[in-house]
């Protein structure tokens, strides 16, 4: 039986992490409805299993482990979800050097949930930066090359939708991507 | 390094993170120094890395998120000790068992009478003899079978009772004649070597005498004496009266 963690340690574990626990929320539901629901559940876990968490430098990986099995619960039911192929996804696309222009957060959600979640999880995580590919390998309980190879792909996909949404990026130099797949 | 390598160690070299070793970063940062080409794709590769991780973090937190999980943590805590008893029935029956007992025992201590104390009693109980009998069943009661030392004169017996000797429990009396007194230590034959030991002559400091005594046939113990006056004559029964 495991008994609630202390409401002092309960509260340090809320005020230091669910700006960016909600935020990695939303990337993955798409919606700020989701997005709190799945923050608030991955918090009343948390403070349920709080014993768990031998390292307290550990509580944000920890966290995030919890709210992505907490979404993967949600959507087990949603089979059909519209995903992209990355098939035919070039992992790195070269670019020529130039202006960039801006990216739009609206359209970044929308790439996201193209992708399937095996994707878009480690490239979520990799643009918040504080995570390393180990890191990711660890959350999503991967080997370090799959992970490398899937964020490689996601990666790719998100710039052929929103950095350069004109260029073909082209699988093999010859293939071109096929979007909405 | 060449562009090749370069180009393709640019996907792990990431500004925040430290992916590749020291040894291959330093050597890709000198490639892409040295080579202006290389150089100018990760600058771009850069801005875009930025670009994406800037959008990815760009997600507005609503301004009372903080306070509403608060309080749906707090109500979920009181919902999980309320539904307690639900969940683990047993363990609910142990801790109102534990608090009902715990209250018992509180309400007990306050009420209890407390026991008198009559001097007299006390005294006359003090100066009643104790018999050999009487040691020997007391010493019973606590676990010692021993049979006291059958040639002292239990009116001088002053206390007795359980004392420590090299390291063990042992029953002890003391007897006190005047300005004398004997202390006698009851040993089990069973546990010291009793039988080397009464060979022994008797041993003293000026102060007090030590002596070893085999207790009666069949008894298993050894009395160690350790008396004052230099004689234990004074202590024991007059053999002429029986």
């Amino acid at each position: 039986m495991a008994l609630p963690g202390s409401q002092h340690a309960v509260q340090r574990l809320v005020d230091e992490n669910y700006v960016v626990l909600y935020r990695y929320a939303y990337r993955l539901s798409g919606s700020a409805a989701d997005a709190e629901d799945l923050t608030q559940e991955a918090f009343c876990k948390a403070q349920l299993h709080l014993g768990q968490l031998r390292d307290s430098a550990r509580a944000k990986s920890w966290l995030f482990c919890i709210l992505r099995n907490v979404y993967l619960h949600k959507v087990r039911a949603e089979k059909n979800r519209h995903c992209v192929s990355l098939a035919d996804i070039n992992d790195l696309p070269e670019r020529p050097p130039g202006p960039l222009p801006q990216v739009d957060p609206e359209r970044l959600q929308q790439a996201l949930n193209e992708l399937p979640e095996s994707f878009r999880t480690p490239v979520i995580l990799y643009y918040f930066e504080d995570f390393s590919y180990r890191d990711i390998a660890e959350q999503m309980d991967l080997p370090l090359g799959t992970v490398m190879s899937r964020l490689a792909r996601a990666k790719a996909h998100l710039r052929n939708r929103l950095v350069e949404p004109a260029a073909a990026v082209v699988a093999d130099g010859r293939r071109r991507a096929n979007h909405g797949l | 390094m060449d562009c090749k390598t370069a180009r393709l160690l640019l996907a792990f070299s990431r500004p925040k993170a430290a992916e590749l070793e020291a040894c291959a970063a330093e050597a890709l940062n000198d490639h892409l120094v040295d080579c202006a080409e290389c150089g100018a794709l990760a600058q771009g590769e850069y801005r875009v890395e930025r670009q994406l991780g800037l959008a990815m973090r760009h997600v507005p937190v609503p301004l009372d998120l903080r306070q509403r999980l608060l309080t749906k943590l707090r109500t979920e805590r009181r919902t999980w000790y309320k539904r307690l008893p639900q969940r683990h029935p047993r363990i609910a029956a142990g801790v109102a068992a534990f608090l009902l007992l715990a209250v018992g025992l509180t309400l007990y201590a306050a009420v209890r009478p407390l026991r008198p104390l009559p001097l007299e009693l006390i005294a006359d109980q003090w100066n009643t003899p104790t018999s050999p009998e009487d040691v020997q069943n007391s010493f019973a009661a606590k676990g010692f079978k021993v049979i006291v030392p059958p040639d002292f004169n239990y009116e001088y017996l002053d206390s007795y009772g359980l004392q420590e000797f090299a390291g063990s429990c042992v029953p002890h009396l003391l007897f006190i004649r005047g300005q004398n007194h004997a202390s006698v230590y009851i040993l089990s034959a069973s546990r010291f070597n009793a039988t080397a030991a009464v060979g022994q002559p008797r041993a003293g400091s000026g102060r007090f005498t030590v002596e070893l005594r085999l207790g009666p046939v069949n008894s298993n113990v050894v009395y160690l004496i350790k008396y004052t006056g230099g004689s234990l004559e004074g202590f024991c029964r007059d053999r002429s009266n029986g």
